[in-house]
């Protein structure tokens, strides 16, 4: 019997609309299409219609030949044979897997873009998002410890100070706190997600403002492709319990909903020395969506998740003791985080090329940490309109609203200056896709214009050339300007970092190391420079080559330094953040994907991260520039073996060398806790068996050659790194 | 709240539990349906035009000479318009496909499809072809102002036709009513 890939797909079959990566915030469209087991309920429904009329039973059965049918099988004549009997009516309301004009291929598009799809996620094995986006080549993502993840994209990687904008859904998922994610509290059912689009390189000339390294977007599938009861259970040697039930129904033809929950528990990590970190935590989550669409040319979606969190942490306190001197003392705490997200979105199709869309969401967050208490509501408000102009040109514009109102509580350790800082953000943006020559040559010109009340009118303009000789190549070049704007704690902050003893007689008091926001802090600026290569030179084998120089200005550094302290019983070293460091960054990714036979397909990405220095301005004490790091791996390399050993066996092997990064860890003036992360090469192994055509059984393990390996050091409020553990995991998925 | 070990196994075992409750036999059959391609149900709309359109004696060079589907560009069909050419007649005539090269005739063909690829020389095709009786079909938003007669595209994940009247009457070619109530009609540019 010849063994087939269950889901062979070479990455330029998957077509996909770059609109969503570069126009639209969010899942606007569905538009992957290289998922061939996607169910199509509307083509269920269409051929149910006519069954129902009472013909042609046979040949909607043919269309559907039962669950052992494979994607591969679809183009069969049966099916074929089934549509030449159908009406032009029946045959104008079929569904199909388009492939429309407006859907570029990916290796058309003029930006370093590339997509995980829902099938990479399942063959890897991942639990959660972070682990899922070490799939897309220029990731660096580093786990701090049980809860917590720096993810990063070309580098000025942190916990919490990622220069990355995130997205699930078309709803910002970034954190104004600490200009980052809590990735800990992001989640989706896995089985769920559509895709990950990642964009390395800004987006902000139609995202706006903090799409600065790039953008991360998880967008899920929609409610009628999830129909139906999935149960998804797992336990292993790290997350014990990794529970997800999701129910998809159906309310009439037009109208598809599910709701979900899902409960993760995970067990601690050690430190370096062998003790528990005391990092375990749990999560539970529920959520639902509801999509309509009333007539062919509206889609109306409604979607909404309630979470909560608590996670076990030891963090520095820093207080004064008795005598007025600043000491020290590592506390348990629990990082507790509840929240809730509820958005709708209306989307009206003028014609194949033009449309409208309407998008509000409301998103609310209590966040209880040792160090600091935040309450936070966000309202947000987008519109944006796609038209031709003419027929060369295509027409994107629209704006957008935020309220962002904060409600802070410090402590000494994390001060805060203003309690209840408030942000309005207005945005108008506009851009034009031009077809200098029809089919050949594109050019993109577009700007957004933004305005805050922390740093005024930010502009965000992008220019993007893609010229595509053939339809297995594109050479594309672009420039374009991107800012990060300043978080409530750059601003308003202050972080009482250390207490360092008295150690007499060079040191007769002891020093308090602080730092603290400036409310003058502006933006951190961007000038991206990009050029890539996308080819297919063979049906099976495709390569992806992209080059950059990220040219900063503004970034933070240490801008002042000053002495808040009058009391006689400790010296205080305050510095004050400012735009002080300047400098590039630059390097490339290459990514290719080779299907070697049908049952066998690789995947590599290496990715190149080097820096001029990201000088700082002179010391006042010093008087020397220093040089801060990218806090990224300077290389990383990862492959991706998945092999269908039988069509009910899939066997998978992702080996990855991550090099070492030069510092990681920022404190805010670069150093303070910042301690290299030596390289380490790992691999993760899955084994999957479908026992029933609706139920998989999965064995995963994680870093399974070198056992532990730190990936990321901490922030300032965390206290230790920890070291990432061998662990094995195994899951059951039954759908039905 | 911290979870206990026994809560949390609790956690685990409602999981499994569940998971093993729910499992009656044999529900294997809800599987996914597959959905049917874009060029699957294209391919139906070229078969469908060989009825609903009627071409004159002169579009054929003699009277058993085969009807002819020609594609010019990149085929997107892969074999499915060669089954469907197995399955059927269409005026009387058995059907044949053809995939053109470029310096091909392209006026020896009955409808002439042009792929997406070949976009930009729509406006050469129609000046080799002037008013010979051949239903060319495009591919591509825009392709019936173009001058193409009849274009397929997808609007919201369904098939749909845009026809330019105009050009099929040029050519003498009929297209029913039928097929024209359920298309959009539109005009060529300029």
């Amino acid at each position: 019997m010849p063994i087939r890939s269950r889901n062979r797909v070479s990455p330029y079959s998957r077509r996909y609309d770059i609109m969503n990566i570069i126009r639209n915030d969010g899942p606007i469209r569905l538009s992957m299409k290289n998922e061939p087991s996607t169910p199509k309920r509307e083509l269920t429904a269409a051929v149910g219609k006519i069954c129902r009329k009472g013909f042609l039973l046979p040949a909607a059965l043919a269309i559907f030949p039962g669950p052992a049918s494979r994607a591969d099988d679809v183009t069969s004549t049966n099916s074929t044979h089934a549509l030449l009997t159908m009406s032009l009516e029946q045959l104008m309301s079929i569904k199909v897997t388009s492939v429309s004009k407006k859907e570029e291929t990916l290796s058309q598009s003029a930006a370093a873009v590339s997509v995980i799809t829902q099938d990479d996620i399942r063959r890897s094995g991942s639990t959660t998002i972070p682990d899922a986006l070490r799939l897309a080549p220029g990731v660096d993502v580093g786990r701090v410890d049980s809860h917590e993840w720096a993810v990063g994209v070309r580098g000025l990687n942190d916990t919490f100070a990622s220069s990355l904008l995130t997205l699930i859904d078309g709803r910002s998922i970034y954190s104004p706190l600490f200009s980052g994610t809590f990735w800990q509290a992001q989640d989706v059912v896995m089985e769920d997600i559509d895709r990950i689009e990642v964009v390395r390189g800004p987006g902000a000339t139609l995202w706006g403002a903090n799409a600065f390294n790039g953008v991360i977007s998880i967008v899920t599938k929609p409610a009628s492709e999830t129909q139906g009861v999935l149960v998804s259970s797992g336990s292993g040697s790290e997350e014990y319990a990794a529970e997800s039930l999701r129910y998809g129904g159906k309310i009439d033809e037009n109208t598809f909903y599910r709701v979900y929950a899902k409960f993760n528990d995970w067990g601690g990590f050690d430190r370096a020395d062998g003790t528990p970190a005391n990092d375990e935590w749990w999560k539970m989550q529920t959520g639902f969506r509801l999509d309509h669409s009333p007539t062919d040319a509206d889609q109306f979606t409604v979607q909404g998740d309630l979470y909560h969190l608590s996670a076990d942490q030891t963090v520095s306190i820093i207080s004064l003791d008795s005598q007025n001197q600043p000491v020290s003392n590592p506390e348990a705490g629990i990082w507790q985080q509840t929240g809730g997200n509820m958005l709708g979105r209306w989307t009206h199709a003028f014609s194949e090329k033009s449309d409208f869309t309407l998008q509000t969401y409301y998103d609310g967050e209590q966040l209880g940490l040792p160090l600091l208490q935040q309450t936070r509501n966000t309202l947000d408000l987008d519109v944006r309109q796609r038209f031709q102009l003419g027929s060369r040109q295509e027409i994107v514009w629209g704006g957008g609203y935020r309220l962002n109102a904060s409600d802070l509580t410090g402590t000494y350790t994390v001060g805060v200056r203003d309690s209840s800082p408030q942000e309005q953000i207005y945005n108008v943006f506009g851009q034009d896709e031009i077809s200098l020559v029809p089919e050949y040559l594109r050019l993109t010109l577009g700007t957004k214009i933004e305005h805050n009340n922390f740093t005024g009118f930010e502009w965000e303009p992008g220019a993007r050339l893609a010229w595509t000789p053939t339809d297995k190549q594109t050479v594309w070049a672009s420039v374009s300007r991107a800012v990060r704007t300043p978080s409530e704690i750059e601003h308003y902050g202050l972080l009482n970092l250390a207490a360092i003893p008295a150690a007499p007689p060079f040191q007769p008091v002891p020093v308090l190391v602080t730092v603290t926001g400036n409310a003058n802090f502006d933006s951190e600026e961007l000038v991206a420079y990009e050029i890539g290569y996308r080819t297919q030179p063979l049906e099976r084998l495709s390569f992806d080559a992209t080059a950059f120089y990220n040219a900063y200005r503004g970034l933070r550094g240490a801008y002042d330094y000053e002495n808040l302290n009058t009391l006689p019983s400790y010296v205080q070293v305050v510095t004050v953040i400012g735009n002080t460091v300047e400098g590039g960054t630059y390097g490339g990714e290459l990514s290719s994907t080779w299907q070697v036979t049908d049952y066998w397909r690789l995947t590599a990405n290496y990715s190149l991260l080097e820096s001029d220095g990201l000088k700082d301005a002179p010391d006042n004490i010093t008087g020397e520039p220093t040089a801060n790091s990218v806090h990224a791996p300077e290389q990383q390399v990862s492959l991706r073996s998945s092999i269908d050993v039988t069509k009910d066996i899939d066997f998978d092997l992702l080996p990855r060398f991550v090099g070492r990064t030069a510092a990681s860890g920022i404190g805010f003036t670069g150093s303070s806790t910042a301690g290299a992360i030596p390289s380490y090469f790992t691999f993760d192994a899955r084994l999957a068996w479908r026992v029933t055509p609706s139920v998989e059984i999965s064995l995963v393990g994680q870093n399974l050659v070198e056992s532990p390996h730190r990936e990321f050091n901490p922030t300032f409020i965390s206290a230790q790194a920890t070291q990432i553990a061998r662990s094995v995991f195994g899951q059951l998925v039954w759908k039905f | 709240m911290i979870l206990t070990p026994s809560i949390r196994r609790l956690f685990c075992l409602a999981g499994l539990g569940l998971a093993l409750a729910l499992d009656p036999p044999g529900l294997g059959l809800a599987a996914d349906p597959q959905a049917v391609s874009e060029y699957q149900v294209k391919a139906a709309f070229l078969y469908n035009f060989t009825k609903f359109v009627e071409w004159p004696n002169s579009a054929f060079a003699a009277t058993n000479a085969a009807f002819v589907i020609g594609i010019v560009g990149n085929d997107p069909f892969g074999g499915t318009l060669d089954e469907v050419v197995k399955s059927g007649q269409a005026h009387g005539r058995p059907l044949q496909v053809k995939r053109l090269k470029s310096g091909d005739p392209i006026g020896d063909c009955q409808i002439l499809f042009v792929s997406r690829s070949e976009t930009g020389n729509i406006e050469s095709f129609l000046q080799d072809l002037g008013q010979q009786p051949v239903l060319t079909v495009g591919d591509a938003e825009g392709d019936a102002a173009r001058g193409l007669m009849i274009n397929l595209i997808v609007v919201k994940g369904s098939v749909k036709m845009e026809i330019n009247l105009q050009r099929a009457e040029q050519s003498h070619l009929q297209i029913s009513s039928k097929l024209l109530g359920l298309a959009k009609i539109v005009e060529s540019e300029k």
